[in-house]
């Protein structure tokens, strides 16, 4: 496993920023999604087929849990909750195949800055995951303060004794966001390099499988967290409820 | 002498536990969820087994539930491949 590093390495720098391999996983992912919808939504026709017609039952699979938690709210958060769980889901997918891999008997191509592996899957590096728990984060916070004002939000983040409790509870969600995706991703991604190592033929293919499903259940889990947790900081505030969510 | 060198050295050779560390990280980190995904299996099996049609109902909550134990497991990884990278 050697070539391996826990901390993304440079592919090449873009006006002085690094661009590491994950970074460019992302990217591809999004290109990726943003392919898919062009064709999808090319020709739209009433009733749809092809592409269309199963992008539809997509987005209506995600728009299903968002009213059913939150009502007719729900379909405001559809956006981010369906963008979140459509871009980890094909950067999760993605990230299985061989060109993603990482390791230097896989990979070793010079013309990167460091010198190894141009692609890793997207969701394997903390910044990656930790970005989108940021914009969670602060969506839900501005949600909450648009719809119960700031006063509240401070009464809310101060609830106590001890008043720091709930402010831990709040900084808890994002980083265990973060760290369940990143470490489950990247646990399959040693996982897949060390099992193709080991026994090259077939039994890496069974470990794909596991993945495509770890995939999939991550990029829900972070959906629904995110529904959870807006669909909770919108409800406007009475006592009642804010005993029932502790 | 060559050996009493070697003997010197030897001394001077701080051990380093980090390996020990990293692997007591994810062995005693996994105990807790390894519990909490068999209780969770556990009692859908027993609600699948009273109720075989409430399988399709139970089989997303279970999944998703399973992902949270299976989380701080997760987490004593990361820990683990912290220490592993280090020392």
């Amino acid at each position: 496993m050697e070539g391996f590093h826990l901390q993304a390495p440079v592919v090449f720098y873009l006006a002085g920023i690094p661009v590491t391999n994950t970074i460019l996983a992302a990217w591809l992912a999004m290109a990726v999604l943003i392919v898919v919808s062009l064709l999808a939504t090319r020709n739209m026709k009433l009733i749809p087929s092809g592409l269309q017609n199963f992008m539809e039952f997509a987005v209506e699979a995600l728009l299903s849990p968002c009213e059913q938690f939150a009502g007719a709210r729900g379909r405001s958060f559809l956006p981010l909750v369906g963008t979140l769980f459509f871009f980890i889901v094909t950067a999760n997918w993605m990230g299985i195949l061989p060109l993603w891999a990482e390791s230097d008997w896989v990979h070793h191509v010079e013309w990167t800055a460091e010198h190894t592996a141009p692609l890793r899957s997207a969701n394997s590096d903390l910044n990656v995951t930790a970005a989108m728990a940021v914009i969670v984060f602060l969506w839900v916070h501005a949600s909450f303060i648009r719809t119960n004002g700031l006063w509240a939000w401070i009464k809310h983040l101060t609830w106590g004794p001890p008043p720091v409790l709930e402010l831990i509870s709040e900084i808890a969600r994002p980083v265990s966001l973060a760290l369940r995706l990143f470490g489950n991703i990247l646990a399959g991604e040693v996982l897949l390099l060390v099992m193709s190592g080991l026994v090259p033929f077939a039994v890496p293919a069974l470990f794909m499988g596991f993945e495509l499903f770890v995939g999939i259940v991550q990029a829900l889990i972070f959906a629904i967290l995110t529904l959870a947790f807006l669909s909770l900081a919108t409800t406007s505030h009475g006592e009642e409820e804010h005993a029932a969510a502790h | 002498m060559e050996l009493a060198q070697l003997a010197v050295q030897a001394q001077q050779v701080q051990p380093s536990f980090t390996p020990l560390a990293a692997g007591l990280a994810i062995g005693l980190g996994a105990i807790g969820p390894g519990i909490g995904v068999g209780l969770g299996v556990a009692k859908a099996m027993e609600a699948i087994g009273r109720n075989p049609e409430a399988t399709g109902t139970l089989f997303l909550p279970l999944i998703i539930g399973l992902a949270f134990a299976e989380a701080i497991a997760i987490y004593a990884l990361i820990i683990a491949f912290l220490l592993f990278g280090r020392a």
